[in-house]
C-alpha cells in the first residue's frame, strides 16, 4: 500500500513541478547509529540509516515482502545454483556504473569487517560461490538448497568496488560512504546528527525530500518535546504513556503499526546451576528451569493481557509465538497462554517446588518500549506464584553483553530481550533465538537460554534445505510448535511501534520499524 | 569556645548564687529556639524521621512486597480507589456453520448468557450468522462495562461496536448484544467459538491510594514513606561513617603535622577536586548496585569534607594551654586526641554533618535518578522521581511530583536546622 501511496505523491510532485522538492526533512531517534560502514553491525538503528544510501539486491517493502533491487530478475536454476539479473545504468553517487563486480565486492567484504559486533555473515554463509557470467548477470552457488537466499540477499548493502581497502572509519568520515541509493551521504556527527541529501539521478526517481536530517535524542520525554517544539519534524518511538494527550493535539499527526518484534523472556535451561536461582533461604539449587513444567509454569503466570492493557497502555499485541500471525511461517495452531495462577502453581508442586524459588529477571533499560516496567511487571506476577523474583536493569551497553556470555552461557538466569526479524518471516527468530548453539553455521548464535532440542533442530533444517514455499511454511510453523510447546522460550507480546509527525506529514508505518524519509507522505 | 562536656564547670559558691551558669547544651538549645523558622524545620524533620522509622506500621501498603501490588492499578490518580477483584466471565460461543438452519444453545444456570440463537443467512452476498443472546437475568443490577469479542475467524466483521485499531477484538455495547451478525466475505464453513468476555466496572473499595499510584500500581504514600526510610538511613549512615573516618584522618593530619599531614591532606585535596556526582557514578560503575555499595560510594564522597574541617578546628584547639597540660602531664597521644582534642573539635563537625546528612540524601537521590543504586522493585525517593517523570508530558504529575516534595521538605527541614545549630554553636556570634 505505501508504494502507491508514495508513488502517488510522486506523481503529484510531478506536477506541481521543482517547488515541490524543495522540502527538508528532521527526524529524531531514539538511538544512535554504531557506524556508518554498512557491514560492520546488524541492528535496526544502523540498517534504517544506511539503507537510504545504499540500495540491496532485493528490496524489502513497509511489510518485509520482497521485491527487486538492484537486481530485476532472480530465480534458482539448479537446486542449488541461483541466477540474478542486475537493472542496467544504475551509477554511484560518484557517478561509476554499478557492475557485478561490486556485488561481488561487497559479498565478499561482508565476513571480514574487523571488529563487528554483529556480523551479517550469518546472510552469506549459505554461499558457497559466485560466478561473474558478465557485468549484469551473477550465479550464485549454495551450500545446498537455500530458498532463503533472497531473502537473505535482501539484508546486505550494496558498496562500491571502487574503495576495495576501505575501512569502517573511512566509511564514518565520508569518503567510502558512496552507494547507489536515494540519498547520498554529506556528513555524520556523533552523538549530533547525520545529515543526507537527495540523489536527483535514483533509479527509483528523485526523492521527495531535498535534506535530511537525523537526530538521536534518546530521551523519550525530550524526543516528544522537541518535537512538540517543532525542532524537529517526524520522531520514532513515541512513549507509550503520552499517546492519548498526543492524539488531542491538533498540530501532531500519530500513526501506529505492528512490528516484527517479539518480546520475550529467555530461560537458563541447560545448565545445572543457574546463577540467579536459589531456593527460598538463599542457597544454591539445581536449575528449576531444566524442567519444561517450570518454564510451563511462569509462561502461564505471565498475565500478557494486563501486561498489554497496563503497562503497554492497550499498545502491544500478547504473543503466543515468535511473529505475529499474518507473517510467513506463523503456526495457526499455537494460542497466547492463558493466564493461569493457580495451574502455575500446581505445575510448580508438581514439579517439585511447592514454596516456588527464588530468581532475578535482568532486563534492559533503554532499549524497547516500556522495558524496565515491563520486567517489574512480570516479577509481580511471579512473586504471586511463589518465584520470589527480584528484577535487575542496566543500559543496553552493558546488558547485551552480559545476557549474551560466554561459551559457558548466558551471566543471567531469565532474561527479558526482543527480536526483530530481519528477513520478515519465521526462520529468523528460529534459527537465531532456538536452534542449538553451533558457532560453525552460524545458527543459535543468540540462543542465550540454550535451549537445544533435536526435534526441533531437524524440523527448522528440513525448512531451511525446502525449496516449496508451502512446505517450508508449514515446517516453519511445525518447528514453531514444537519450540513452544517446550518451552524454548517465553514470548509476551509484540511491539507496536507509534511514530509522531507535525501536521502536513504523515508516517507510513514499516514492520521492521525503521523510521525512514521514504515512508513519510507530505499531505 | 568553651569545652562541651569534658570539664564539669565548678564554678565557685559566691558566683552560684549571683547567676546560675547555664550549661552549654541548655545554652545552645535556648539559641535555637530562638528562630522560629528553625523550630519549623526541626518539627518538620522530627515528623520526617518518625515516619520513616515507623513506616512499616503506618504506610497503606508494603510497597517492596511485589505480591501485595497490582498492576491493574496503575497510574490511579489521587484519591482513586484500590477495589476487589471486577467480576469477570468468560464465555465460549461455540459457532457451526455447517448446521445450516436455526440453532438454540443454552446454558448452565450461573451463565452469564441463558440462551443463543444462531440463525444462517447469507447478507448481500456474504456468509453471515446472526446471534441472538439473552442474558442471564442475575446480572440485572450488576453494572456491566462493555464487553469483548474476540477469536472471530479471519476476515470476519460484525455489524456491531468496534473492533480494536490493530488487534483480533471487538468491543460492542451491551445493548447492541442482543441482536448482532457475524459476517465475512470468505466462507465460514468451519466451526469456530466466540469468546464473551464481560466484565463488572465496580468493585468493593479495599484502601484508597491518597496520592495516586505509579506505573506498577504501588501506592506512592506508602512509596514515599518506605522511600524516605531509604533515604534517610542512607544519607545518616554514610555521613556517619565519613565522619568517624573524616574525624579521625583530620585531626591525626593536624596533631602530628610534618609528612603525615601532608599526605592526608593532598589526598583530600585531590578528592575535593573532583565533582562528587562524577566520582559517585564512577565508584558505582565499578562496584554495581545495592543499598550497602551506595552508602559505601558516598562514604568515600564524603570524607574529605570533614577531614578538612576537622583538621582546620583541631590546628586551633591543638595550640590552646588544656592540650598543652594534657601533654605536659605525659597523658598518651591518644588519649589527648580522643579524650581532649576531640570534644573541643565537635561543634563545627557537627554543623558539616547535618549539612552532609543533606547533601547524601541529595546525591543519592540523583544517583537512583539516573538510574544506577537502588533496585528498581525497592525504589527510594530519587527513583521514584526519575520513574514518574516519563510520566509527566502525559498530566500524570502525581508519580514525580509528590516524591518530589517529600524530598524537597526533607533536604529543606534539615539545612533549616544545620543552620540554625551552625548560629547556635558559633560563639563569635554571641552578642
Amino acid at each position: 500500500m505505501l508504494k502507491t501511496l508514495s508513488t502517488a505523491s510522486f506523481a503529484v510532485a510531478m506536477v506541481i513541478g521543482a517547488t515541490a522538492y524543495a522540502e527538508d526533512i528532521t527526524i529524531a531517534v531514539a538511538s544512535e547509529v554504531t557506524a556508518m560502514d554498512p557491514h560492520y553491525h546488524n541492528t535496526g538503528n544502523n540498517n534504517q540509516i544506511v539503507g537510504l544510501i545504499y540500495d540491496r539486491m532485493l528490496h524489502q517493502d513497509s511489510n518485509q515482502q520482497l521485491g527487486p533491487g538492484l537486481a530485476v530478475e532472480w530465480g534458482p536454476i539448479a537446486d542449488d545454483v541461483w541466477e540474478f539479473k542486475l537493472r542496467e545504468g544504475v551509477t554511484f553517487h560518484d557517478g561509476s556504473a554499478l557492475t557485478a563486480e561490486d556485488i561481488v565486492f561487497s559479498y565478499e567484504r561482508v565476513p571480514n569487517v574487523p571488529n563487528s559486533p554483529s556480523s551479517f555473515a550469518t546472510y552469506t554463509a549459505g554461499i558457497a560461490e559466485i560466478t561473474v557470467v558478465d557485468d549484469y548477470t551473477l550465479q550464485f552457488k549454495t551450500n545446498g538448497p537455500y530458498p532463503l537466499l533472497p531473502i537473505d540477499l535482501s539484508t546486505i548493502q550494496i558498496v562500491s568496488s571502487e574503495n576495495p581497502d576501505a575501512t569502517t572509519e573511512d566509511y564514518n568520515a565520508g569518503p567510502a560512504s558512496v552507494g547507489t541509493g536515494p540519498y547520498k551521504f554529506v556528513s555524520y556527527t556523533p552523538g549530533e546528527s547525520i545529515i543526507l541529501e537527495a540523489n536527483a539521478d535514483y533509479w527509483g526517481g528523485a526523492p521527495e525530500f531535498d535534506t535530511v536530517t537525523y537526530r538521536p535524542i534518546s530521551s523519550d520525554a525530550a524526543r516528544v518535546a522537541a518535537l512538540l517544539a517543532g525542532d524537529v519534524d517526524v520522531i520514532s518511538g513515541v512513549p507509550t504513556s503520552d499517546i492519548a494527550t498526543l492524539e488531542g493535539n491538533p498540530d501532531i499527526v500519530l500513526s501506529q503499526g505492528v512490528s516484527n518484534r517479539v518480546i520475550y523472556l529467555h530461560v537458563d535451561s541447560r545448565r545445572v546451576y543457574s546463577p540467579y536461582i536459589t531456593d527460598n533461604d538463599g542457597n544454591q539449587m539445581f536449575n528449576p528451569l531444566q524442567d519444561v513444567n517450570v518454564r510451563k509454569a511462569i509462561s502461564m503466570a505471565i498475565d500478557r493481557d494486563t501486561i498489554v492493557e497496563e503497562v503497554m497502555e492497550g499498545i502491544a499485541i500478547p504473543a503466543g509465538q515468535v511473529l505475529p500471525e499474518g507473517f510467513f511461517g506463523v503456526s495457526e495452531n499455537i494460542e497466547v497462554p492463558e493466564y493461569d495462577p493457580e495451574g502455575a502453581r500446581e505445575l510448580l508442586a508438581e514439579a517439585g517446588y511447592p514454596d516456588g524459588f527464588r530468581l532475578t529477571i535482568h532486563g534492559p533499560n533503554d532499549r524497547y518500549i516500556n522495558d524496565e516496567q515491563i520486567a517489574q511487571a512480570i516479577a509481580q506476577m511471579l512473586t504471586r506464584v511463589g518465584i520470589q523474583t527480584e528484577v535487575e536493569t542496566m543500559p543496553r551497553s552493558v546488558y547485551f553483553g552480559r545476557a549474551s556470555g560466554d561459551d559457558e552461557g548466558s551471566e543471567f538466569s531469565l532474561m527479558l530481550v526482543g527480536w526483530g526479524s530481519g528477513t520478515g518471516e519465521a526462520s529468523s527468530p528460529l534459527r537465531a533465538l532456538l536452534h542449538t548453539r553451533d558457532d560453525d553455521s552460524g545458527l543459535g548464535r543468540t540462543n542465550r537460554g540454550r535451549y537445544s532440542s533435536a526435534p526441533f533442530d531437524a524440523t527448522l533444517q528440513l525448512a531451511l534445505n525446502t525449496v516449496d514455499d508451502d512446505m517450508r511454511q508449514a515446517l516453519l510453523a511445525r518447528a514453531t510448535e514444537i519450540a513452544m510447546r517446550e518451552v524454548g522460550l517465553i514470548p509476551t507480546h509484540f511491539q507496536v511501534n507509534t511514530w509522531g509527525s507535525r501536521v502536513g506529514l504523515r508516517y507510513m508505518p514499516r514492520t521492521d520499524e525503521y523510521t525512514r524519509p521514504t515512508n513519510v507522505v507530505i499531505e | 569556645m568553651s569545652s562541651l562536656d569534658t570539664a564539669p564547670a565548678i564554678a565557685p559558691l559566691a558566683d552560684q548564687k549571683a547567676a546560675k551558669p547555664v550549661p552549654p547544651a541548655v545554652r545552645i538549645a535556648r539559641d535555637f529556639v530562638e528562630s522560629p523558622l528553625a523550630v519549623l524545620g526541626l518539627v518538620m524533620l522530627s515528623i520526617i524521621v518518625l515516619v520513616a522509622v515507623f513506616a512499616p506500621l503506618i504506610a497503606p501498603q508494603d510497597p517492596y512486597d511485589l505480591s501485595e501490588i497490582r498492576l491493574e492499578d496503575s497510574r490511579q490518580p489521587p484519591g482513586s480507589k484500590r477495589l476487589t477483584d471486577p467480576w469477570e466471565a468468560d464465555l465460549a460461543l461455540a459457532i457451526d456453520p455447517t448446521l445450516q438452519g436455526r440453532t438454540e444453545l443454552t446454558f448452565d444456570g450461573d451463565a452469564p448468557i441463558e440462551s443463543a440463537v444462531l440463525s444462517w443467512a447469507p447478507v448481500g452476498g456474504e456468509n453471515a450468522v446472526s446471534v441472538a443472546l439473552v442474558f442471564n437475568p442475575s446480572l440485572e443490577g450488576v453494572p456491566l462495562e462493555a464487553l469483548r469479542l474476540d477469536d472471530l475467524p479471519r476476515g470476519a466483521e460484525l455489524d456491531v461496536g468496534e473492533k480494536h485499531s490493530f488487534r483480533s477484538f471487538w468491543t460492542v455495547d451491551l445493548a447492541d448484544l442482543e441482536q448482532f451478525t457475524v459476517s465475512s466475505s470468505r466462507d465460514l464453513d468451519e466451526p469456530f467459538e466466540l469468546e464473551l468476555v464481560l466484565k463488572a466496572t465496580e468493585g468493593e473499595a479495599l484502601m484508597t491510594y491518597w496520592l495516586g499510584t505509579d506505573g506498577q500500581g504501588r501506592d506512592m504514600l506508602s512509596a514515599i514513606m518506605y522511600g524516605l526510610r531509604t533515604s534517610l538511613a542512607v544519607g545518616v549512615v554514610s555521613c556517619f561513617f565519613a565522619m568517624v573516618i573524616g574525624l579521625s584522618l583530620g585531626m591525626i593530619a593536624a596533631f602530628f603535622g610534618g609528612r603525615l599531614e601532608n599526605i592526608i591532606m593532598r589526598i583530600v585535596d585531590l578528592q575535593l577536586s573532583f565533582p562528587t556526582i562524577l566520582v559517585a557514578l564512577m565508584l558505582l560503575a565499578i562496584l554495581g548496585s545495592g543499598v550497602e555499595k551506595v552508602m559505601l560510594a558516598l562514604i568515600i564522597v564524603q570524607w574529605a569534607y570533614f577531614a578538612r574541617t576537622a583538621r582546620s578546628v583541631a590546628l586551633v584547639e591543638r595550640s590552646k594551654e588544656y592540650v598543652e597540660a594534657a601533654q605536659c602531664l605525659a597523658l598518651s597521644k591518644g588519649r589527648v586526641i580522643f579524650r581532649h582534642l576531640l570534644p573541643n573539635c565537635l561543634p563545627p563537625i557537627i554543623v558539616v554533618a547535618t549539612v552532609q546528612v543533606a547533601n547524601a540524601i541529595a546525591l543519592e537521590a540523583t544517583l537512583s535518578f539516573l538510574g544506577i543504586g537502588l533496585p528498581v522493585t525497592e525504589p527510594s525517593l530519587g527513583l521514584l522521581i526519575s520513574n514518574g517523570f516519563e510520566f509527566m508530558l502525559s498530566g500524570r504529575y502525581w508519580i514525580s511530583v509528590y516524591p518530589g516534595v517529600a524530598l524537597l521538605v526533607t533536604i529543606i527541614a534539615i539545612n533549616l536546622v544545620g543552620d540554625r545549630l551552625r548560629d547556635a554553636l558559633n560563639p563569635r556570634l554571641h552578642r
